[in-house]
């Protein structure tokens, strides 16, 4: 009971430190942290303290999940109500979105798909078209995700047979396609001038555009999507575990390991691809629909190749196949370069440089699924 | 024949990888209840007939028709054909390694568990209870086959020696409750300890009343199990009966050993 208190209130105090770490470390002080935690990974000292409180973190799930919830709720005040980094944070979250579907076909079986910016582009724009056509937000986002569903089992059709290399040139050639239609059919997308004049998410009055009044503290307009997308993202949470924890993960993983085994137990291998591509893509929609509605403007610049490179790059750092470690390395990767603004034109390099130092020191992520411990990816 | 009905009727089964025929026409029944031993050299195509039947691999020519189905089951696909009642062991390991013994052996129990997409999301009580049952089901073939692992369900599949590994996929299959179970090489790579234990689950499972197809190059093995056996060489079968017939047929011995003079000839 103890243990579990102290559990609670060394998380919460990790929010309020993050809040901190966000809002005031720059220059020296932000190389001097990073510089900080390398040296905790290399030293072996440092590196077991850190095991020991991770485990004793792993021994009171409910107290650290409980305590997570609380400490996000509280972000905002934490990070005393600034509107940049609760918007920051907030797109953050749509990454982790998407990074939760695309480890439905990375991690679970296996399919580098390198167009999941496609997806994410096709759930924003139906979110936006039905949203513009006076469909509240909720409706919106249900339909983009029933769209993206299609789209995805349609993918999936088209690239069942292939695997491997082969899947990743199909879904390269869907963002391209994907990226192209929205640029050429103007009539529906506006090509190239983008969608402006998204209407603002409303509920029972109350809409995204208000500030947020509690009484003692007045939370800025930009919480109100930030409380929007840690919602979704829990659900999405959710609901990925929900699926590896039935038959379902069950044949993901088989299936992963050996496709001809598990056709021989009597699973429709095509099948079982085909809607498993279409539950990942899913999440596309939710995401789509909650970055289109929170920037209020979408063009086919934010749906390119890179920006699904950067999806596919948060699910292998922060660890295939563990949900929570695509969560937080999605997160990581979103902060990231905001963090790294202070150095300018170097700005890139350096985040380059931190994936390839990572993925040297932990190949298999930030947080490895305990499943691969005899894959060799 | 025996007087027992044919469970398994395969006529003129073919199989060509370009210019090799690998399986040449074979003709082979098995009667319910049966071990069928399958014998031969080193690529004489006892796998590839075990792939045609479980539709791993397409068929060049040839049918095999249950006794109760008129399907022939050289058209059907792998899972389609798992649903006529046929599981399947494989020579070189196919589990999950990073996965628990007991998630192994629910794989095989796949086809009476399995829920739609949509009762995983707004029925989990029913997703629950099946998942249950496969639970339940699953320690019963490990009990069965492999009372030992059934101890220790959560180990690792990784961690485990090769003969628990063998043993897990005999589990997985008799798991779905199968009429006919191929077994391709259960023996492969263990000592003589582990190979009669071995031939002591086959004997077992055997008596649940699964007709059972068996690989294997141990003969002593074979002796033990199979009440019948067929000798392929060159994707023919060359020989058929009991051991004592096959132990003496001049083309057995003459596939294993070479002809008298053989030798003398391939030096010249």
């Amino acid at each position: 009971m103890l243990r579990a208190g102290l559990v609670m209130l060394s998380i919460l105090a990790g929010f309020a430190l993050l809040a901190l770490f966000l809002r005031k470390a720059e220059g020296m002080v932000l190389a001097a942290i990073v510089a900080g935690i390398f040296t905790i990974v290399a030293l072996p000292a440092s590196r077991n303290a850190a095991w020991r409180g991770l485990a004793i973190l792993q021994a009171h799930p409910r107290a650290a999940v409980a305590a997570c919830a609380i400490g996000a709720v509280l972000l905002p005040i934490f990070l005393h109500n600034d509107g940049y980094w609760i918007h920051v944070l907030s797109i953050a979250m749509i990454f982790a979105i998407m990074a939760i579907g695309l480890n439905v076909h990375l991690g679970e079986i296996g399919l580098v798909n390198l167009g999941y910016a496609g997806l994410f582009a096709v759930g924003a724009y139906a979110s936006t078209l039905l949203s513009q056509a006076g469909a509240p937000f909720w409706l919106a986002t249900l339909f983009a995700m029933t769209v993206c569903w299609t789209t995805g089992g349609l993918l999936g059709f088209f690239s069942v047979r292939t695997s491997g290399d082969y899947f990743a040139l199909v879904t390269l050639g869907f963002g391209l396609i994907v990226q192209q239609l929205i640029i050429n059919l103007t009539w529906l997308t506006q090509g190239n001038n983008g969608i402006t004049n998204i209407p603002a998410v409303s509920m029972l009055g109350h809409t995204s555009k208000m500030p947020i009044d509690l009484g003692i503290v007045r939370l800025v307009p930009e919480t109100n999507f930030f409380y929007l997308c840690l919602v979704a993202l829990c659900g999405s949470l959710v609901l990925a575990r929900h699926y590896q924890k039935v038959w379902i993960g069950r044949m993901w993983t088989a299936l992963r390991q050996d496709a001809i085994g598990v056709s021989c137990f009597g699973l429709d291998v095509p099948r079982f691809k085909i809607l498993t591509v279409a539950f990942g893509s899913m999440f596309a929609g939710l995401a789509g629909s909650l970055f289109a509605h929170e920037i209020g403007f979408i063009s086919p610049d934010d749906f390119t190749l890179l920006h699904s490179v950067e999806v596919l790059a948060s699910v292998i750092l922060g660890g295939i196949g563990n949900l929570f470690g695509v969560t937080v390395g999605a997160i990581i990767l979103s902060v990231a370069p905001e963090k790294l603004r202070f150095l300018g034109d170097y700005r890139l390099l350096m985040y380059g440089a931190m994936l390839v130092v990572l993925l040297i020191y932990r190949p298999l992520g930030l947080l490895p699924d305990p499943r691969r411990r005899f894959e060799s990816f | 024949m025996t007087a027992s009905a044919t469970l398994l009727d395969i006529r003129g089964a073919a199989k060509s990888f370009g210019g090799v025929r690998a399986l040449d026409g074979i003709d082979l029944q098995l009667a319910a209840g049966e071990v069928l031993g399958v014998i031969g050299p080193n690529g004489s195509g006892k796998t590839t007939l075990f792939n045609l039947l479980t539709g791993v691999v397409r068929a060049s020519g040839g049918t095999v028709r249950l006794a109760d189905s008129g399907a022939n089951l050289l058209d059907l696909k792998p899972w389609e054909i798992s649903t006529l009642g046929i599981a399947r062991t494989f020579q070189n390991i196919r589990l999950a390694l990073g996965q628990s013994v007991l998630q192994n052996v629910l794989v095989g129990a796949y086809r009476q568990n399995r829920t739609s997409w949509w009762q995983v999301l707004l029925t989990p009580q029913t997703v629950a209870a099946r998942e249950a049952q496969a639970v339940e089901k699953a320690m019963e073939a490990l009990r069965f086959v492999a009372p030992a692992l059934a101890t220790t369900p959560d180990r690792i599949v990784g961690e485990l020696p090769y003969a628990d590994r063998r043993r897990i996929e005999l589990a997985r299959a008799v798991v779905g409750d199968p009429r006919i179970m191929l077994i391709d090489e259960p023996a492969a790579g263990m000592n003589p300890h582990e190979t009669s234990e071995i031939a002591d689950d086959i004997l077992r499972i055997a008596a649940r009343g699964m007709s059972i197809l068996v690989i294997e190059h141990k003969m002593k093995f074979i002796a033990t199990v199979a009440s019948r056996i067929a000798v392929l060489n060159f994707g023919r079968k060359i020989a058929e009966g009991s051991y004592e017939q096959i132990r003496t047929d001049p083309n057995v011995l003459a596939s294993y050993l070479g002809r008298k003079g053989d030798h003398l000839a391939a030096a010249r």
